[in-house]
């Protein structure tokens, strides 16, 4: 395992890297090949949180060496004090393949006090922020993104 | 507009033979007038079937493709499968269990839909595309968001619409292989942007070629 990086560290391009996505019962068709595109836009609360850390938005990600799929899922609902949802898709990505489409993925560890076990994990992808970026920019990373990932 | 417009048509989605004749058979048929195939095969019968061949050949382009709603001019409405021949496996799919079931669910049952007008929204942009002769989705659905989209995804290239909570539309397109995106926003569902349909015309073109 490599070295624990500190908050917005670069992770390096090796490391694979899932993202929980919520599986929505009613998608067209049922079974659905991949996700939507828009399963990888930042939500009002993503901005938020970077406001509030002075720091560029980040999508959620995990680092699979350091963080279970069912870590994420028990540290995702004791944050939002919601039962554990076990619908959500791991979709991962190396590190390297992110990079290549121009997105920075740091580390951003979650206080284990809080999080409990698989804190450490916790990454973000930055460069998909609509306000630095022009919307259709963020689309085609997005879009990408899509393309790319596999089920972890 | 009525939600009844988004009833599955079995006879629409499964139009007759007659609606669906080849260019070839056509042409034969072409060749053949009505007095001489009555003449050839020595009985009076076949004058009504050869008219019915007459009566199909409006419907048939030189490529085989069924067009006859966009011929005359008919408009199209949604999930008339058989009249738009899209060229999209999922659009080739017949009955009640594709896209038009899922159209009819979402709209009429989904709660994830913020409100009227998304729903309306969604519902207008689908009769819009219909008559304008586009190609079925290929994937639709929520995201966390609150924010519908179609997904057009065939061979290298990619369309998307998404329908924002407060009724807003936004659009973007991708071809994989030259890098080349459009994007815009959609301020009527009655007046969408022509480059859109455009686009949208040629993601099913792409996938015909690929099939």
């Amino acid at each position: 395992m490599s070295p624990k990086l500190g908050r917005f560290e670069a992770v390096e391009d090796e490391v694979k890297v899932f993202r929980l996505v919520r599986r929505i019962k009613d998608h067209f068709p049922p079974d659905i090949p991949k996700p939507l595109p828009r399963a990888f836009a930042l939500t009002p609360a993503d901005y938020q949180e970077g406001e509030a850390r002075q720091h560029p938005p980040m999508l959620s990600i995990w680092d699979t060496n350091r963080t279970s799929i069912e870590q994420a899922i028990a540290i995702r609902a004791r944050l939002s004090n919601s039962p554990p949802d076990t619908t959500q898709q791991a979709l991962g990505w190396n590190v390297g393949t992110l990079v290549g489409f121009g997105l920075d993925v740091v580390s951003d560890p979650l206080d284990p006090a809080l999080a409990g076990a698989g804190a450490e994990g916790h990454c973000g992808i930055q460069g998909l922020c609509e306000r630095t970026k022009s919307k259709q920019e963020v689309k085609v990373l997005r879009s990408k993104m899509a393309d790319t990932c596999l089920p972890v | 507009m009525s939600e009844d417009l988004f009833q599955v048509n079995f006879l629409q989605s499964n139009p007759p033979f007659f609606s669906r004749v080849t260019s070839r058979s056509l042409t034969k048929a072409e060749k053949r007038t009505p007095d001489r195939m009555t003449m050839r095969l020595g009985w009076v019968a076949p004058s009504f079937f050869s008219l019915m061949f007459v009566v199909a050949t409006p419907n048939v382009q030189s490529t085989g493709r069924s067009i006859g709603a966009a011929q005359s001019g008919r408009k199209v409405e949604p999930g008339l499968v058989g009249d738009t021949a899209n060229t999209s496996p999922v659009a080739t799919k017949p009955g009640p269990s594709g896209w038009e079931e899922y159209l009819s669910r979402v709209v009429k049952h989904d709660e994830a839909l913020s409100g009227r007008p998304q729903k309306d929204a969604l519902r207008s942009m689908w009769t819009t595309l219909s008559n304008a002769l586009t190609p079925l989705p290929s994937q639709a659905g929520f995201a966390e968001d609150g924010v519908f989209q179609l997904v057009w995804d065939y061979g290298a290239l990619h369309v998307d619409i998404d329908f924002l909570p407060g009724g807003g539309l936004e659009w973007f397109y991708r071809d994989r292989l030259s890098e080349d995106a459009d994007s815009g926003e959609i301020e009527s569902v009655q007046q969408v942007p022509e480059r859109l349909l455009m686009l949208l015309r040629k993601t099913g073109e792409s996938e015909a070629r690929a099939i």
